[in-house]
């Protein structure tokens, strides 16, 4: 699914972690390890930041909402309820 | 943004509502190279984040009608690029090593870097990192990507989320600790 949350649960600020238990290490990292880890997430950030999307990808979607746009939304919506499996336009007009 | 690009893109945000497809290329061509990055983050496979990248913007043409602006439109488009990851992850946990390997990414991301000299951390660390990230539960992964690699605001996580800023502080706290916890036994 792909909606937005409408109201948010409860905050667990306080609350055990999905094994059960609030990690015994919550506390007990050492200071310059976690200035490791911001350095680290800094980087890997930086690194993914220079990437650039595949050559043509951008042209592929426009292509792909034209052909989406060609067939109407009422197209669409049957489609996609009959699920998987069902030719592209692309394929059908070989 | 500057100010005018800013109330030009405000502008193709409603044309779009309004079913205007023009305006939805325009966002489509300001927003893609972001979507197609936060994917990878999730997916870490080129053609994966392109594939989920498209059912992004198709999905977002479909709903736009219901964008109401509550949020930033580009956070509402991560927000169905978050599910739709989410979705991949769930449905093909061990393809994604076969396709392409963490490290391989990784080496593929260091290489990319403009200036090699910039990277303070040795690769090794990096790579430790990125994997110990992975091993993080769904909760604690999604927080730490999405605030320290997104760089979204806490407030904007919450949204996202659809949960308290205090839970999303809470789990940043967590995630940052086992990272750090990871690194050290990385060093040992």
């Amino acid at each position: 699914m792909t909606h937005m949350p409408a109201d948010p649960p409860r905050d667990d600020a306080v609350s055990p972690d999905e094994s059960g238990s609030i990690d015994s290490s919550l506390t007990g990292a050492d200071e310059h390890l976690l200035r490791a880890v911001d350095e680290g997430l800094r980087q890997l950030a930086d690194c993914y930041q220079a990437l650039k999307p595949p050559v043509g990808a951008l042209d592929r979607l426009h292509e792909r909402l034209a052909r989406d746009a060609a067939l109407g939304d009422d197209d669409l919506d049957w489609l996609a309820a009959a699920g998987p499996g069902i030719p592209r336009l692309d394929d059908e007009d070989r | 943004m500057n100010d005018l690009a800013l109330q030009r893109h405000k502008q193709s945000v409603e044309r779009a509502r309004s079913g205007d497809r023009e305006a939805f290329s325009a966002l489509v061509n300001s927003h893609y190279a972001r979507v197609w990055r936060f994917l990878l983050k999730w997916v870490h496979n080129p053609s994966d984040a392109e594939e989920l990248a498209q059912e992004t913007f198709l999905a977002a043409w479909q709903r736009i009608g219901g964008f109401r602006g509550d949020s930033q439109f580009s956070t509402w488009l991560l927000g169905i690029a978050l599910n739709l990851a989410r979705n991949h992850r769930n449905r093909s946990p061990a393809m994604k090593e076969v396709e392409l390997p963490e490290e391989s990414l990784l080496e593929n991301l260091l290489a990319s870097g403009a200036d090699p000299a910039d990277l303070v951390a040795d690769k090794a660390t990096l790579i430790a990192l990125e994997k110990a990230l992975g091993e993080l539960s769904g909760d604690l992964r999604e927080v730490i990507l999405l605030v320290r690699l997104e760089g979204l605001s806490l407030e904007e996580v919450s949204v996202l989320l659809g949960i308290p800023v205090g839970t999303v502080k809470s789990r940043l706290f967590r995630a940052r600790d086992k990272l750090a916890g990871a690194l050290a036994a990385h060093l040992v």
